[in-house]
């Protein structure tokens, strides 16, 4: 039993190294990435997958029954939490021009708001202000 | 100190090495980052950063003292960059990257 236990706490260290060198990756790629959308690519890593990581090997040493619920508390935010600034993010780099539109292959959102302004306003005229949808 | 327990002692004081490490990088990122939404995506890595770092600090000491805190940074977080990236970084535009002709002014 004491095996099995020493077994866990070097397993949990590991686990927490390799949570470490994962968001280092994504701390590389957020350094060498040339767009905000490449950027946000590689900040998903640290954001998601290293960290659920070094959670796993910090409960993996901890073991106790309140401390794995905070743990799985941390990770269920950071998932939930994480797709909303991504989208907001890449969202306003869109809109503000952002996003290199001749690296794209497909680049449906600028078909749709091309054909949106294009179309008839029902209007007497055209709204002010920015649009905010 | 037994054989695995410097084995563990090594793996976490590296984890946070590489830990520190990335959190120099991405001042680097934060530093030079030609918009407003760079610096927003930093800052959402700088926290998750932090929580990874109070977490291999836990692991190294094994108690869960900072664990309150890894939750209220894992819980608000985010607020920052959208904050950035719904009203501040409309009105800072970098004059890199264009968009096609007669979209210019669309928020």
């Amino acid at each position: 039993m004491n095996v099995l236990l020493q077994i866990m706490d070097t397993a949990g260290a590991a686990l927490v190294f390799v949570g470490a060198v994962i968001c280092l990756l994504g701390a590389i790629g957020m350094l060498r990435l040339p767009d905000v959308l490449s950027r946000s690519h590689a900040a998903t890593k640290p954001q998601t997958l290293g960290l659920l990581l070094v959670l796993a090997g910090v409960a993996l040493r901890l073991r106790g029954g309140m401390d794995l619920a905070t743990l799985a508390l941390i990770g269920f935010f950071q998932l939930l939490t994480s797709p909303v600034a991504s989208h907001l993010v890449a969202r306003s780099a869109y809109r503000t021009g952002q996003v290199g539109h001749s690296e794209l292959l497909f680049d449906d959102l600028d078909e749709q708001l091309t054909v949106a302004e294009e179309e008839p306003e029902p209007g007497p005229g055209p709204k002010p202000g920015p649009e905010r949808d | 100190m037994s054989g695995p327990e410097t084995v563990d002692r090594v793996l976490l004081t590296a984890a946070v090495v590489v830990l520190v490490v990335a959190g120099m990088l991405l001042l680097v990122r934060i530093w030079r980052g030609p918009s407003m939404l760079d610096r927003a995506i930093a800052l959402d890595v700088c926290a998750a950063l932090i929580i990874a770092g109070l977490g291999a600090r836990s692991a190294a000491a094994l108690d869960s003292f900072y664990f309150p805190i890894m939750l209220v940074l894992a819980f608000l977080g985010f607020t920052g960059s959208v904050g950035i990236a719904r009203f501040i970084a409309v009105r800072d535009r970098p004059p890199a990257h264009r968009r096609p002709a007669g979209k210019e002014g669309k928020g």
